[in-house]
């Protein structure tokens, strides 16, 4: 009898993340999965139909552990400087921590071939959604759109995070982000966007 | 929770066409112990993947053999 094994679901799809993220969608087959991570093609079928459900699985995992990482010991009742401050903390260091997730996703996000209906909305952005609401409504915020809030308010983490991640910056000078570089940007962009 | 004792089947065919996979597709939702099945057209060895808790990899390959198509258990 066939039975299921976590672990070995496990490292079957850490194998299928790396080898996205190298060979992006196309490089990636059953059977060159099966070979990559040493099972057979057969193995691979026990934990997934075909190559959409292995993608769509990946991708429901992924989202898990981001919502999960992203919302450490956040509440959208925060009042917007410290929620704001915790989202761009748990925000690096998800990014530190799972650089492949964040290649995985952008694959994902921009490839056709996946059915995006087959994803649901998630805790997150209900999360962000009501952080956001929130702010507005404690008159907290400038009246912005949620996509010029949503420009402002991560934009600067996300190009520091690219400088970090290449090591360096735009001038070609070594870069790290410090947790103070990172309180620098915060406070411009706080200021920014607070109403008082 | 799912009845634990659901086992996953997995076969190699040469059900290439779409028609092919309609044709066996009857027999398969006709068959109460099949919960769900799908065969992976995009695979080389377009793999018949099925779920049951009751059927033997032999009775599989007999229904499907039946129709004209190979099908023999991939080995894990």
């Amino acid at each position: 009898m066939r039975l299921r094994d976590e672990s070995k679901e496990a490292a079957i799809r850490d194998k299928a993340i790396e080898m996205i993220v190298l060979e992006g969608f196309d490089g990636l087959s059953m059977q060159k999965l099966a070979k990559a991570a040493n099972v057979s093609p057969a193995t691979i079928y026990l934990y997934f139909k075909n190559r959409e459900d292995l993608l769509n699985q990946l991708y429901i995992g992924i989202d898990k552990v981001f919502a999960e990482e992203t919302l450490k010991d956040f509440n959208p009742e925060m009042h917007l400087e410290e929620g704001l401050w915790l989202q761009w903390r748990n925000r690096f260091a998800y990014h530190v921590k799972y650089p492949q997730h964040i290649h995985f996703m952008e694959q994902f996000r921009n490839s056709p071939l996946i059915n995006h209906k087959d994803i649901k909305e998630n805790v997150f952005k209900q999360a962000m959604g009501n952080f956001f609401r929130n702010a507005v409504k404690r008159n907290e915020m400038k009246e912005l759109p949620v996509e010029v809030f949503w420009a402002i308010a991560y934009g600067p983490l996300y190009t520091l995070i690219k400088f970090h991640n290449a090591k360096k910056s735009l001038t070609g000078n070594k870069f790290v982000l410090t947790e103070q570089k990172m309180k620098q940007a915060f406070d411009a962009v706080i200021k920014a966007l607070k109403k008082h | 929770m799912e009845d634990v004792r659901i086992e996953v089947l997995v076969f190699r065919t040469d059900i290439i066409e779409k028609a092919d996979s309609e044709n066996i597709g009857q027999i398969f939702n006709d068959d109460s112990r099949i919960k769900t099945w799908n065969i992976d057209q995009e695979d080389i060895d377009k793999v018949l993947r099925i779920e049951s808790s009751e059927m033997s990899p032999a009775e599989v390959i007999n229904m499907v053999t039946r129709l004209g198509y190979i099908c023999e258990e991939l080995p894990e």
